[in-house]
């Protein structure tokens, strides 16, 4: 186990490489200098502009601007950002504490509601219970999350005054978002319990354990629950990571700050060491959640093991 | 009696106990987020690049900014000026040269005085490469250098003449900071700490979500404009950055804010018959939503081809259906509040299809069989560039398309993210491109817009190179006499709309929406920069 987590750790190192190789030849590639982007509809003599393209580094070969970012991540230096000249550590460390909030509380409300909903579904199959849990499953993954947000702050802020319309601050500022974000991962995954639950339901081992005369609980728990989770778990594991990067629509809506949409102006800036540094965090995670994920198989399924 | 079976009861005292606890906690959540007495809470439309107001592109950092510097001078009308941190000032004839005398009571939040070495320092930075100023790069125009006189008195000098000086001088972008603060933090001012001699002090800042800024409680030189000058009423402000306009309403709805900036057209009507808010609808001053027409691609290049879509747009039409009546047709240039604005301008350039249409055959643009005219083997084609957002821009473009149309001109719609559409107008890919343009003074609004020196890549992407508008932008800048400056400022107007350079479309107003508690807001005459040092929450 633990030889099987140092390798997988070590793979680590070479997914970043990659990553950060990738995210940077592409920004060079998209059209736009973010010098000009820089001074936008201001005034600019060429000299001018030429200096501040000096100052951000761009004319200096790609090969060198490449490895002067490398060189400063062991000593955590992730650079400064080209426009405000903000360090980039900072402007992550701002954002990733309101992200991280944000995506575990979705994840909360997603996991408790998707998975309530596949379950009931699944073992209420045909019933009006399914019909019902479907059609809200159905309503998630159709819904704009931004009308779901809009609709929310209508609602719980405007109408009945029970929770703020912007979410930065107070837990009270994290339910509305928490919940829109939620939803609509929460009917993905209630869709894929349901999916899930119903195949391992007629496995032979399901009827096994039912001739033994367990209780339906205890079935469910230890034979039904355990080896449905084996695909809801990768899929939980990736919804995290979008989540946590890939809630800009919540974050503009509920006016919280966030990776997701520091992710995305820099990006419209061409402001490269912040989406150097910002895609780094991201492909951490990302590797990170799988390996906990892969490690999570072992417990639900005894057979798989990585020595 | 029946008796209930355990699991049915204690199912109902679940649901009795949830529905009690319910009925207990959510009153509390009631309106639990509601501010107290004494801060106001300021939904701000967006983020921003940086605090440090010598630095920043954006307005809303001269909105927050306003409240931490004081200005040398505060502008009180078109053209007068009243004393700020400057207590009386003269101007050399040729406007190249400017004596401040400073106040002598003045101390910055960190404690140490307001000098003639400080505004030295501001001045200074601003043209510095390292600061890579921006706004207040353009609003110190042709700088030189400062002068320490004495320790109270400070002269700045200027290459060449700068009549409108006092007009930068009056905005936030020139406030004048602390150089011992700048000395101490380097690169983190205006990140961490802003450090001027205003009315609030900055208390803390969290990148895209809010700037708090708390009273200053020495603060006993507010400008004699105003009418306390002790400590500002307010305990602080909150400046909450809510991108989304829909959100942002709703906070001013459920009093998570007091003020918000950027009301939508949409809310207009809505918050100007609410009885609990005030909205405040000021006339923006520099130059309105317009159209830039390439003069260095074909076939914007034709001078016939400009004054038909001169007239070929339905102004009122435009101000009607994309903006609801809030923004007005345009005329010129400058916005009327503007000082020097020319009124007949709005007679000159009637919508008329019927003589843009006569000024493309007299041209030799000819009807094609599918409507679009063409002259040899080109066809009247236009290619317009804009941005994705904001959404009105697309609107606007889409009525202009249709307008043009009527006459025989085909207008291809670009539309792009930020990067792409400026790498295309820099290098003058388009025949046309909106503009907008938010300032206090004609010469310098001029200037961006039609100077030579803008053109190639700069500001003027009309590309228009005239010797004389050029002699007559240095003029306006060089008169210091008004009455003089006014008629080069007519003469100028009526130039570029003999020559066709742009089309005019729609004057907008400044639109911030209040709660009725709210009172004494001041906000500059140019529409940008409410001031809360007057104001109160009446509970």
């Amino acid at each position: 186990m633990l030889q099987f987590v140092v390798r997988r750790l070590l793979f680590v190192l070479p997914t970043m490489v990659a990553a950060s190789i990738l995210v940077f030849l592409m920004l060079h590639l998209v059209p736009g200098d973010p010098a000009i982007i820089f001074f936008g509809d201001q005034p600019v003599t060429p000299e001018r502009l030429e200096m501040v393209r000096h100052q951000m580094g761009l004319d200096r070969p790609l090969v060198i601007q490449y490895l002067d970012f490398v060189r400063g991540i062991p000593r955590g230096d992730l650079g400064r950002s080209i426009h405000n000249r903000t360090p980039v550590f900072e402007e992550l460390r701002t954002r990733v504490a309101s992200s991280a909030t944000l995506a575990l509380a979705a994840f909360a409300v997603a996991g408790v509601l998707g998975l309530g909903l596949g379950l009931l579904s699944a073992l209420r199959r045909g019933t009006w219970i399914d019909a019902g849990a479907m059609l809200v499953a159905l309503a998630g993954v159709s819904m704009p999350i931004f009308w779901l947000a809009a609709m929310l702050i209508f609602v719980f802020s405007l109408r009945l005054g029970w929770f703020p319309a912007t979410g930065f601050g107070g837990w009270n500022r994290l339910v509305l978002p928490a919940v829109a974000l939620g939803f609509v991962t929460a009917a993905t995954l209630a869709r894929l319990v349901r999916s899930s639950v119903l195949e391992v339901l007629l496995q032979p081992f399901v009827t096994t354990a039912r001739a033994k005369g367990l209780r339906e609980a205890v079935v469910i728990r230890r034979h039904v629950l355990k080896n449905a989770f084996i695909a809801v778990v990768t899929v939980l594991g990736l919804q995290f990571g979008t989540l946590l990067s890939g809630a800009v629509i919540t974050e503009t809506v509920f006016a919280r700050p966030g990776v997701g949409k520091l992710l995305v102006d820099a990006i419209s800036n061409k402001d490269f060491p912040i989406v150097q540094g910002a895609v780094l965090f991201i492909a951490l995670i990302y590797t990170v959640i799988n390996l906990v994920v892969d490690l999570s198989y072992a417990y639900l399924d005894p057979r798989i093991r990585f020595d | 009696m029946d008796r209930i079976p355990r699991r049915e009861f204690l199912k109902r005292a679940g649901i009795g106990v949830g529905a009690l606890a319910a009925s207990q906690v959510l009153p509390l959540l009631t309106r639990a987020y509601a501010q107290g007495v004494g801060t106001l809470t300021y939904g701000m439309a967006g983020g921003f690049d940086t605090l440090d107001v010598t630095a920043t592109t954006f307005t809303r950092v001269g909105r927050i900014a306003l409240h931490i510097i004081d200005p040398l001078v505060w502008a009180v009308a078109p053209g007068q000026y009243a004393p700020g941190l400057a207590t009386s000032w003269t101007v050399s004839p040729d406007a190249t040269a400017y004596t401040f005398n400073l106040r002598q009571d003045v101390k910055f939040h960190d404690g140490t005085p307001l000098t003639a070495e400080a505004v030295k320092v501001t001045f200074d930075r601003i043209v510095d490469p390292n600061t890579r100023a921006q706004t207040a790069f353009s609003f110190i125009g042709p700088y030189d250098r400062s002068e320490v006189v004495d320790r109270y008195t400070v002269r700045v000098r200027f290459k060449s003449p700068n009549a409108s000086f006092l007009d930068g001088a009056s905005s936030p972008y020139l406030g004048i900071i602390s150089p011992a603060a700048v000395q101490k933090y380097g690169q983190d001012f205006g990140r961490v700490v802003f450090v001027g001699t205003g009315p609030f002090m900055l208390q803390s800042y969290t990148t895209d979500a809010e700037v708090r800024l708390i009273r200053n409680p020495n603060y006993v030189w507010g400008a004699p404009g105003f009418n306390h000058q002790g400590r500002a009423y307010l305990d602080g402000i909150v400046f909450r950055i809510v991108p989304e306009d829909a959100t942002r309403l709703a906070t001013l709805e459920t009093g998570e804010t007091l003020f918000v900036e950027d009301v939508p057209v949409t809310d207009y009507q809505r918050l100007k018959s609410s009885p609990n808010k005030v909205l405040l609808e000021i006339p923006q001053a520099g130059s309105g939503w317009s159209l830039m027409m390439n003069q260095m691609r074909s076939p914007t290049s034709d001078l016939a081809v400009r004054r038909a879509m001169m007239h070929a747009i339905d102004k009122d039409g435009l101000a009607k259906t994309v903006w609801n009546n809030v923004f007005k047709s345009a005329c010129s240039p400058l916005t009327p509040n503007m000082f020097g604005f020319d009124s007949e301008t709005c007679r000159k350039i009637p919508y008329n299809v019927d003589q843009a249409r006569r000024i493309l055959d007299e041209a030799g643009w000819r009807v094609g069989p599918d409507g679009i005219r063409v002259k040899g083997s080109e066809r009247l084609r236009l290619e317009f560039f804009l941005q994705t957002a904001p959404q009105k821009n697309i609107e606007m473009a889409a009525f202009i398309q249709a307008n043009a149309k009527q006459v025989g001109i085909d207008v291809n719609l670009n539309v792009s993210a930020r990067p792409a559409y400026l790498d295309a107008v820099r290098q003058g890919r388009h025949n046309l491109q909106f503009w907008w343009e938010t300032g206090t003074d004609p010469g310098q609004i001029l200037r961006i817009l039609f100077h030579s020196s803008n053109a190639g890549g700069g500001t003027n992407r009309n590309n228009y190179r005239s010797p004389e508008m050029d002699k007559l932008i240095e003029q306006i800048d060089a008169t210091a006499d008004q009455a003089s400056r006014k008629q080069l400022v007519v003469k100028a107007q009526q130039r570029v709309i003999d020559d066709a350079v742009m089309v005019y479309l729609a004057d907008p107003p400044s639109l911030y929406a209040h709660d009725r508690s709210v009172t004494g807001v001041w906000v500059d005459w140019g529409g940008n920069y409410p001031y809360f040092f007057n104001t109160r929450i009446q509970r």
